[in-house]
């Protein structure tokens, strides 16, 4: 199916991957749960399954090949397969993973982490982000012995019921002292603070607004500030949730690219291009508080992650780091919403150049997202309808050039109504 | 949930007994459009009959020649409706959890005016019909459909506005109107505000999500819990389009209505 720049050299099968969730759904809850699910794409326009991938590219179960634009849910910052993140995991593999206590090369990535990110003087390792924010939420307790956590309306900080939209009955408790504010809304922030006055462990932000089903928005420039201000007076911790954008913003730290200065940071997904880590990191002044925690986790000191995190940072590097990320963002941003008013639609690609999402202005209710998606889908791109997508930096300007052309050509059908 | 009547808080009995009277009277309206001896009855003489439960609105069927129609949790009844010839009165909630779920019991007949008699046999057989269709293979799967999609939306709304377990669960449901479409069969529609579902008789024409199933065979499956929603979705037999949080997030309560309508009703009491 690749090479060419329009539509796909041969129709979209999607047979296997049906008659592997027909299995599933005997199997697994949902078939596919969480955000993998079917409903949470266009089904029957995308596919359910994948079975391998290379690069940027990637092949469903039923040999489908696709430009993947959504890379991990951002986890693949350097490639599938990148062989210089590999190698060195493979070898670490070979010579054991999970051990009975930690491999050296824990020492090496948390020493690395600590000089990367500026302010961050300690690091604990986990494996997914909700670990890393649950651990955050639960250290700021104990070290303000307050309970109150305040997040902005819409932000994702993790599936755990203190944070995730699970509001189900028997678990409404454990979001009791869990309050949210709109995003960007400053009187807002502050209201809320004066109310839970005395009661506030942390507040969590993410280093800009990534909802889910709505355009993202940058931050206020004056919301890093009040956030640090009303923290410090009274007495709750700034927690970076940089798990969605970690290196796509800045290689030192989101935090940086806004001017932020939390106490903790949340880590992962790309992180190790898609081994399972990620970290929380602190500042020195929580440095007795987190040792007088408590943490671990089975895997939590598997060392093939952790030899993957410091290949990854070494290649992100070598491959341009962020203003690769951006200037290939750049193009994408142009080209998907110049193809858009070409065909009179109002693409509008919202959110930092490497972590675009696109929405158009005439239809809140995402109606032509999931055309678009679908159209692109069929065309051999995997854009996610719903969920911002992210920027590798294994795209390169040829598969831009591709991608814009399928768009242009699936706006085109799109505004005849053939799709 | 709890499984059984006598296991259920206070507020949760009151939640299914507006369940049980809002269906009841809205599946014998719609059954009498379909069942032609259902449909004679109630055209022989205009009724109106109301069921009652203290601390609940009443749910209510008007028979009028050939019109039959039903009004519940508190929707508007239009004017000239007329006042109830016979008001079947439960005497708690409770009760008509327990009544109107199979579990025994009668409730007490409020002969008020003209056509009560006639409201009272038709909602006897009516009542007891329902189910028979719903059980019968040989139904056309449009009605059927219709009469299980009536029957969720109309618990939906119950569920919404009387269950405490789910005011957090709505608080992340967004507000704004859904068609419900059934290929080759028919399409109503709900609005949400707030709490509040309202059941809408036709497709909204600008909804901001659509629910539609590939035929009425996908849409009895789905609606009598014989296949789980997310399932049906990835075999691509129902589609959800649009502002997707609205109707996925109507699912969750989708699931609390079908754990309250699995209450055994008999359960515990005497």
């Amino acid at each position: 199916m690749s090479g060419e720049g329009g539509g796909p050299a041969r129709g979209m099968n999607f047979e296997r991957s049906r008659e592997l969730f027909e299995r599933a759904a005997k199997v697994i809850p949902g078939g596919i749960y969480g955000s993998k699910a079917p409903g949470f794409l266009v089904p029957g326009a995308y596919p359910y399954y994948i079975e391998r991938a290379k690069g940027c590219r990637m092949w469903d179960a039923d040999g489908n090949e696709f430009i993947d634009f959504l890379c991990g849910y951002g986890s693949q910052i350097v490639g599938y397969g990148n062989e210089a993140v590999d190698r060195p995991a493979l070898e670490r593999a070979g010579r054991g993973d999970l051990l009975d206590q930690p491999a050296p090369v824990m020492v090496e990535l948390a020493e690395r982490l600590t000089a990367l990110v500026e302010g961050a003087a300690w690091a604990v390792f986990v494996k997914n982000g909700t670990d890393a924010t649950t651990l955050a939420y639960s250290l700021a307790r104990v070290r303000t012995e307050k309970p109150v956590a305040i997040l902005a309306e819409g932000a994702y900080h993790g599936a755990a019921n203190w944070c995730s939209s699970n509001a189900f009955p028997g678990l409404e408790d454990e979001r009791r002292n869990v309050f949210s504010f709109p995003y960007n809304d400053l009187p807002a922030l502050e209201r809320l603070f004066e109310r839970e006055r005395g009661r506030i462990a942390c507040l969590f932000l993410t280093p800009y607004h990534h909802p889910t089903f709505a355009p993202q928005v940058m931050p206020d420039p004056a919301l890093y500030d009040t956030a640090r201000r009303l923290c410090d007076e009274e007495g709750a911790l700034l927690v970076m949730d940089d798990i969605r954008a970690n290196f796509r913003l800045h290689p030192r730290g989101s935090h940086l690219r806004f001017g932020a200065r939390p106490d903790l940071w949340c880590m992962g997904k790309a992180l190790a291009n898609g081994y399972p880590i990620s970290a929380l990191l602190g500042a020195e002044s929580l440095r007795a508080t987190a040792n007088s925690f408590f943490i671990t986790g089975t895997y939590w000191m598997s060392a093939v992650p952790m030899v993957a995190s410091m290949a990854c940072l070494d290649e992100m590097d070598r491959l341009g780091g962020v203003p690769r990320l951006e200037e290939m963002g750049a193009l994408f941003k142009e080209g998907i919403e110049s193809a858009g008013r070409a065909s009179g639609f109002g693409a509008r690609v919202t959110g930092p150049a490497a972590i675009p999402f696109i929405t158009f202005d005439e239809d809140p209710d995402l109606y032509l997202n999931q055309r678009f998606g679908a159209a692109m889908a069929r065309r051999g791109v995997f854009i996610h309808p719903h969920h911002n997508g992210f920027i590798s930096l294994a795209h390169s300007e040829d598969d831009m050039g591709i991608t814009i052309e399928r768009a242009r050509r699936a706006f085109e059908a799109m505004a005849v109504g053939r799709e | 949930m709890k499984s059984r009547l006598d296991e259920l808080s206070g507020s949760e009995v009151l939640a299914l007994a507006g369940i049980r009277l809002s269906t009841t009277a809205h599946l014998v309206a719609l059954a009498a459009e379909a069942d032609p001896n259902l449909r004679a009855m109630a055209s022989r003489r205009s009724f109106v009959l109301a069921l009652s439960a203290p601390g609940l609105p009443a749910a209510r069927v008007s028979a009028r020649g050939a019109s039959i129609r039903a009004w519940s949790g508190g929707e508007a009844v239009p004017a000239g409706s007329g006042r109830s010839s016979l008001v079947l009165r439960f005497a708690s909630p409770l009760a008509a959890a327990r009544i109107l779920g199979g579990g025994g019991g009668m409730p007490l007949p409020l002969i008020l005016g003209p056509g009560a008699f006639a409201a009272l046999a038709f909602f006897r057989e009516a009542s007891s019909r329902v189910p028979a269709m719903l059980k019968d293979p040989a139904l056309d799967p449009a009605v059927k459909a219709r009469l299980l999609t009536e029957a969720a939306l109309r618990g939906l709304a119950e569920v919404a506005a009387r269950d405490p377990g789910v005011e957090q669960r709505l608080h992340h449901v967004p507000d704004g109107s859904a068609a419900v479409e059934v290929a080759g069969a028919f399409s109503i529609g709900l609005r949400k505000a707030g709490r509040r579902i309202e059941v809408l008789g036709s497709a909204p024409e600008a909804p901001n999500a659509r629910l539609s199933f590939r035929d009425a065979a996908s849409a009895v499956a789905v609606f009598s819990g014989a296949r789980a929603a997310v399932v049906a979705l990835g075999a691509s037999e129902v589609t959800v389009r649009g502002f997707l949080p609205l109707v996925q997030g109507l699912f969750a309560l989708l699931d609390r209505l079908g754990a309250y309508l699995a209450v055994d009703a008999k359960g515990g009491l005497k």
